[in-house]
């Protein structure tokens, strides 16, 4: 059988005559983006599905969970009505689908809220703590690369190497655990993992979300110290996580472009050093670097799981992990979903960069 | 099996050579018989782990899964190398032990992927057409899950246990052996080879079987090791969260999690976790060796 | 010669006036090795010869016969690891021994490289247009306006048609040839006494191997350049060098004068190297 169907070729649109062609899509990119929307929502619907078999069919009854042990089989029923487990899993999964396209995403079985209230009330956690971890990464992650590649062979790439693979090696929750000894436990430098806040610190009014910027705009610079204390732990470890992939692909690309015989061209043309490096090595050793990015972003929004859990920080990770412990399919679900959707919106951001960025992949 | 040391900390750089203001060609990584450093540094690391596995299961200082072998909380030192934990278990013993648990789960649970992705990515890059396109879909689903997270979720739902959990972290580990083959098999549909083999009245299961896939190996390999490095993290991720192996056998991942309600006493973390690392440090290095070695033909 | 006038090159600069006569390239005893922790492999030995100013001299000689680690050591662009001893002179400057600095004011100003395999020379994600700018501003000091100017004329000078256009193209969307055009209007906007060219037409079709020779031979008379190829093309060199130098093993063969040696050539090798040369050609060969 031959790869009928699997590529459909757009159109040769290089044949056809076209006007200076910046920027302007032609129809062929609009056809790969049906294309590519199809795929993404096919994958967003795989994900629910392939969760919804895993919780209710898989899974055993949950109803044990729900209800007071030693309640009457009447007691069970109602719970049962009550959450729609009452009907048949075909009529389960129709009225989850339906519910799904409308944003419902169910209530949670563990907080007895709407899974989406729950999902956007942690969110603000999570991106506090995201954001600060996946710049320190991003930007630790391609300078330490970038600085390996020119250094290749010295010392310094050694020893940028060795950090690197044991940052990969690293067991997240144990590094957290490590220094929370360390500098908790040992030093008293930090606080401890309690969240965002220290017990009893006054929360500031919701601005942003980010607890350091609104105790910042409420003037509440104890609370904003006491919340960047609380955050310099858990962003240290994700960061941690999220450099070492990064400097992988900024070497292995720059070292690469190094070699390249553009960047030959561009010594023998008397361009200096610092010229060709950043001129003619740099944008291109960065292009792999960008899905990687991708990598550590999607990473820190969904897979920051156990960090979070270790440090007592209430965002989507530990949400996630709470609902598993306690088969709170709903909440799971939930989770499953947006991190899905981070997923896919985070592939078609991929591919728009490198369309943007490599030239080669526009014709 | 003894642990040859093959790490001199020479570094030969720049052996004599005539005046000139280029310095010599580093041997960049071939040095010791040839092979990258990388290679040989994670080869000694793990020949050194699969003997401390194995000491693990002849001797151990004390019953690993003893409690009361000496006061709990005991600091290191004196009989207890490593302290004890809250049930006044020797750590030592238990991480010694656990050497064996994780091992050779990390590398079971590795085997298996490796075969059954191979399979999969064979099938769906030889034959193409509905059956890749519904393989290629399945992947694509399941990498969108945060990958710990889904393991979390089956481990969870199917129960806790030693099959479950290989079978599990198989199961997430699958995708990349999948896609990896199905690339190498692709590219080499078309070569020439595979049409002489053909024509040489060879069945096209047969060809996939003795030419294309033993020619697109090896980049799996390198693979298989990177990801047995994720896997033992994994794996000792569930323990921690205590949905892992049977409750109270030695497992790295479940004693950090001990250790976890009693943060004075950090031994009890510390050494299962370094155990961790350098299991996951030595098959990150032989992934880089080999990828190294490869670049180099 | 940094030359800062800006008008169209046609008219071309005169042959460098030079106060000495002598020649413009002269390699002497040019020696170089790679040394690895398993030892070292001698890739030139004693590597002697001349590039007489004005013309064309051709280095000709087999894969891996040194000919183009010698052009390369020239621009102090030898692969890393090669460490070479001897001498180099340029308009009677020693080279060896220069710093990134003598060479950066070397390069481009006073020698420009083509090199093999245009499209992979040039930066994959950047115009030619806006490559070929930075050259002209850094070696003839113009501005952004001015260099655009100065690079579609001389695009058209390589007979790029619609320059403008091609301007704004990747190189990957450029053909071989076209390319390699682009890289000679590269060499061409430095203005250069000294052109190198090493393997220019390999991998390209027959017919554009012959144009862009011919467009080579015609740029380099008129703007007085001189010249000197790297090819294993013995054709080529019939066809357009005044000398030849003939490389084996890293070592000089022979060096003699274009119409000496096709007449005449001197070393064994040479006639081998001629004979075979000759058999290749026979079946498609023009004249």
């Amino acid at each position: 059988m031959a790869d009928s169907g699997v590529v459909v070729p757009a159109p040769p649109a290089a044949a056809r005559p076209r006007e200076r062609s910046r920027g302007r899509l032609p129809r062929g990119a609009l056809l790969m983006a049906a294309r590519k929307l199809g795929g993404a929502l096919l994958v967003v619907w795989g994900v629910v599905t392939f969760t919804f078999v895993v919780a209710r069919v898989v899974a055993p009854d949950p109803i044990g969970l729900l209800v007071p042990p030693g309640a009457t089989q009447e007691a069970q029923d109602a719970v049962r009505a009550d959450l729609g487990l009452d009907s048949s899993v075909a009529e389960q999964y129709v009225i989850y689908l339906r519910d799904l396209i409308t944003g419902d995403l169910g209530t949670s079985f563990g907080t007895g809220r709407a899974v989406t209230d729950d999902l956007m009330s942690r969110l603000p956690a999570t991106l506090e703590l995201a954001v600060p971890a996946l710049i320190v990464g991003i930007v630790l992650g391609t300078a330490l690369g970038v600085i390996s590649a020119v250094r290749r062979g010295r010392l310094l790439d050694h020893a940028i190497r060795i950090v690197t693979v044991i940052a990969l090696a690293m067991p997240q929750f144990w590094l957290g655990l490590v220094l929370l000894s360390l500098f908790y436990v040992q030093l008293g430098w930090l606080p401890g993992p309690l969240g965002r806040l220290p017990v009893g610190a006054q929360i500031p009014p919701e601005v942003t979300g980010s607890y350091v910027i609104d105790a910042v705009i409420a003037g509440q610079w104890e609370t904003a110290r006491q919340a960047i204390d609380q955050l310099i732990l858990p962003c240290a470890v994700l960061a941690c996580g999220i450099f070492a992939p990064i400097t992988r692909v900024a070497r292995s690309g720059m070292v690469e472009a190094l070699r390249s015989e553009y960047v030959r061209t561009a010594h023998a043309y008397g361009f200096g050093r610092s010229t060709v490096y950043r001129g003619h090595a740099l944008r291109n050793a960065l292009l792999p670097v960008i899905t990687m990015i991708a990598g550590g972003v999607a990473f820190a929004f969904t897979g920051a799981v156990l960090v979070e859990g270790v440090f007592g920080w209430p965002g989507i990770g530990q949400y996630a992990l709470t609902a598993v412990e306690q088969s709170d399919f709903p909440a799971l679900q939930g989770f499953v979903l947006y991190a899905a959707i981070i997923y896919v919106v985070l592939y078609a951001l991929v591919d728009l960069a490198h369309s943007l960025a490599d030239p080669r992949t526009r014709s | 099996m003894t642990a040859p040391t093959p790490i001199p900390a020479a570094d030969p750089v720049a052996p004599p050579g005539p005046a000139a203001d280029i310095p010599a060609a580093p041997a960049r990584k071939r040095r010791l018989a040839g092979q990258p450093i990388t290679l040989l540094l994670g080869c000694a690391l793990m020949v050194l782990l699969v003997v401390t596995a194995a000491v693990g299961q002849i001797w151990t200082p004390f019953d690993p899964e003893a409690p009361g072998v000496g006061l709990p909380f005991l600091e290191p030192g004196g009989d207890h190398w490593f302290g004890t934990d809250q049930a006044g278990s020797d750590v030592f013993s238990k991480t010694l032990a656990a050497t064996w648990t994780d091992l050779w789960l990390t590398v079971v649970a590795v085997a298996i992927a490796f075969v059954v992705g191979s399979v999969l990515g064979a099938v769906a890059g030889y034959w193409g057409g509905w059956a890749d396109a519904v393989i290629m879909r399945g992947t694509e689903i399941l990498q969108s899950f945060p990958a710990l997270l889904l393991a979390l979720l089956l481990v969870t739902t199917l129960g806790s246990g030693l099959i479950n959990v290989i079978v599990v972290v198989a199961f997430v580990g699958l995708p990349g052996y999948l896609r990896l083959l199905r690339a190498e098999v692709r590219a080499r549909k078309s070569w020439e080879f595979t049409d002489a083999a053909i024509l040489a009245g060879n069945s096209g299961p047969r060809v996939l079987a003795r030419h294309l896939v033993p020619n697109g190996i090896m980049p799996l390999i390198s693979y298989a090791a990177v990801n047995a490095a994720w896997v033992a993290i994994v794996v000792s991720s569930l323990g921690f969260v205590g949905v892992g192996i049977e409750p109270g056998s030695p497992e790295w991942g479940s004693m950090i999690a001990g250790g976890r309600t009693s943060p004075d006493s950090y031994w009890i973390s510390l050494f299962p976790g370094l155990g961790i690392l350098l299991l996951a440090t030595a098959f990150y290095l032989i992934g880089d060796g080999l990828t190294d070695r490869e670049d180099h033909r | 010669m940094t030359g800062k006038t800006t008008s169209a090159p046609r008219t071309g600069a005169a042959p460098a006036p030079g106060d000495d006569t002598g020649p413009l390239l002269s390699v002497t005893g040019l020696s170089g090795a790679f040394h690895t922790a398993h030892g070292s492999t001698q890739v030139l030995h004693d590597v002697t010869f001349d590039v007489p100013r004005g013309g064309i001299t051709a280095v000709v000689g087999e894969t891996g016969s040194g000919k183009s680690l010698s052009v390369l050591t020239v621009m102090g662009l030898m692969p890393p690891g090669l460490a070479v001893q001897g001498s180099v002179r340029f308009d009677g400057r020693e080279l060896i021994g220069l710093g990134e600095d003598g060479y950066r004011e070397l390069r481009g100003n006073q020698i420009a490289m083509v090199f093999q395999d245009a499209r992979s020379s040039l930066n994959p994600v950047l115009t030619v247009g806006r490559q070929l700018a930075a050259v002209a501003r850094l070696h003839r000091g113009v501005g952004r306006k001015e260099a655009e100017e100065l690079v579609a004329d001389t695009l058209a000078r390589v007979r790029i048609p619609d320059p403008r256009r091609r301007m704004a193209q990747y190189p990957h969307q450029f053909s071989g040839g076209m390319a390699q055009r682009a890289m000679i209007a590269m060499a061409l906007l430095c203005r250069p006494r000294l052109m190198l060219l090493d393997e220019p037409t390999t991998g390209l079709d027959v017919t554009t191997q012959a144009d862009v020779m011919e467009l080579v031979v015609e740029l380099a008379r008129q703007d007085g350049l001189t010249a000197c190829l790297v090819t294993h093309d013995l054709g080529v060199v019939g066809e357009t060098c005044d000398r030849v130098i003939v490389m084996r093993h890293g070592r000089v063969v022979e060096e003699a004068a274009a119409e000496a040696f096709f007449r005449a050539p001197e070393s064994a090798y040479a006639r081998t190297l001629l004979a075979a040369n000759r058999i290749d050609e026979a079946p498609g060969s023009p004249t």
